[in-house]
């Protein structure tokens, strides 16, 4: 089972419970997704990271094989319902990006960090506005993570991106879902 | 950063005292002391300054301070949303319901709601359109059921659950009663039976005038009760929302040039938070279009594309 990084639910844990706004502004609970299966709980930093852009299309590109495997996905990031909903439709997410408001819930995993003054200014200068996707000046951000958690609400598989550039691989992802489903 | 760390600042900061910080969290002060030099690491600078035995924060401090707090208010909720939603320990329903609306229609939504609550406790207050109004303003009800009172407050957010047209209703031994069909004509020389209690009272009174209809001298109710009573004894003819009921021994029928709509709908306060069995309910009442909710949405909308895919 794949468990990188030390911060955050670790593997076996329960992973907390939420209840977030989708694109639509209707609330999501992680009790109601894991009635139909695991979910795999994606973790991302804003609509406007590259990376995170990156990881959900390739998400959307293995989301058929998932759903295959009875999971299903969400994306979380502490963006409104305003800057999702067109995110979503631009790139054509096949699952639902869920609004973490005021960062609550990354804070309540323990994935937030605070964007310092240099890089709220690099921020600015490259037109990111943090405070307006946010609705908040508090420039906090989280750390990307991956989640995947079994009908029992517990942590089956994780990573936490402390190097932002590193992600969980789709094989690998596939891989668990599929132990899960023997299991 | 970890949300024990600002916990532990936001009670220093309004305590102004390590000491006493570590008391309220129920910890030993050097954990406290080490979890605050942790968070003032991650943010690059000191939080407080020191003047034994009291702390004072400094500008950071005082920047940061609304800005965690905000967060970590946003995360406490979302923990005991959580803790409420999975022990099934929720306050009650306060739901103010107009005298025009008969409970029954509700019964579905409600019942909705005990499958995500094991135990629900309901509060139905019951007025006019204006006094359900003042419940919702007062905090004494949290949600309400009425037609057309957004129109008297403006900071009401709602959701419609259907609409509906009024029958005419007479008894059956008016001289009306065994009419095939009824036409304006016919109706000249009736009086009329009009529901204080229903908001649509004034658009129906105005309707009968442009028809050129009696609205003036007319008999009054202020509930169904009473207008079945009224009816019953062939005093006046009456108007009843589909929905609600009447007894056999009265005629329902449709007037061409009466037509009278009315859209029931929940109401809320805007911008007032809800508590969980609040929102729950309204989630409950979406429009019953067939549309399901998002999670649903979601597994059926994968489902059938994955199950597209595999045809091709």
């Amino acid at each position: 089972m794949i468990d990188r990084g030390r911060v955050g639910p670790g593997l076996g844990e329960l992973m907390p419970e939420f209840s977030l706004p989708d694109e639509n502004g209707q609330l999501m609970s992680l009790s109601s997704l894991l009635r139909f299966g695991p979910a795999v709980i994606s973790i991302n930093r804003g609509h406007w990271c590259p990376y995170c852009r990156l990881e959900l299309r390739s998400l959307a590109e293995i989301h058929n094989e998932i759903v295959r495997l009875g999971a299903g996905v969400i994306s979380i990031m502490p963006d409104s319902a305003r800057f999702t909903g067109s995110y979503v439709a631009q790139n054509d997410l096949p699952f639902p990006v869920l609004s973490d408001i005021d960062l609550g819930y990354s804070l309540l995993l323990g994935l937030i960090f605070w964007v310092g003054p240099e890089i709220q200014q690099l921020y600015k200068e490259a037109g990111v506005e943090l405070e307006k996707y946010h609705g908040n000046q508090g420039y906090f951000l989280p750390m990307a993570a991956k989640f995947i958690v079994g009908r029992d609400g517990r942590v089956k598989a994780r990573q936490v991106n402390i190097e932002f550039r590193e992600r969980m691989e789709p094989q690998t992802l596939i891989a668990t879902l599929q132990q899960l489903r023997i299991g | 950063m970890e949300m024990h760390q600002v916990r532990y600042f936001l009670a220093v900061a309004r305590t102004l005292n390590f000491t006493r910080a570590a008391e309220e969290c129920h910890v030993a002060q050097p954990s406290l002391t080490r979890a605050i030099k942790l968070l003032e690491g991650e943010l690059g600078g000191d939080l407080f300054r020191r003047e034994r035995p009291h702390a004072m924060l400094t500008p950071l401090g005082e920047r940061m301070f609304p800005l965690l707090k905000q967060c970590y208010d946003r995360a406490q909720s979302a923990r005991a949303l959580a803790a409420m939603i999975n022990d099934g320990e929720v306050g009650a329903l306060k739901l103010a319901v107009s005298g025009s609306i008969e409970l029954g229609l509700i019964l579905s939504h409600v019942n909705e709601l005990r499958k995500s609550f094991s135990e629900i406790e309901l509060k139905i207050l019951r007025g006019t359109g204006p006094q359900i109004v003042e419940y919702l303003k007062s905090g004494d009800a949290e949600l309400a059921v009425g037609t057309s009172i957004g129109e008297t407050w403006d900071r009401l957010d709602s959701w419609k659950l259907f609409d509906e047209c009024f029958d005419i209703v007479l008894s059956r031994s008016h001289r009306l009663g065994s009419q095939e069909t009824i036409d304006l004509d016919d109706l000249k020389p009736e009086r009329f039976l009009l529901r204080n209690h229903c908001e649509k009272c004034g658009d129906l009174a105005a309707m009968l005038r442009t028809q050129g209809l009696n609205a003036d001298h007319r008999h009054e109710v202020s509930s169904d009760q009473d207008l079945m009573t009224l009816l019953d004894a062939n005093i006046g003819i009456g108007f009843l929302p589909r929905t609600v009921n009447a007894p056999q021994s009265l005629v329902r029928t449709t007037v061409k040039g009466l037509e009278l709509e009315r859209d029931v709908c929940l109401y809320g306060v805007a911008g007032r938070q809800r508590t969980p069995i609040a929102a729950t309910f309204i989630k409950c009442c979406a429009p019953r279009t067939g549309k399901k909710g998002p999670v649903e949405s979601y597994f059926n909308a994968s489902v059938n594309s994955s199950i597209v895919m595999r045809l091709r």
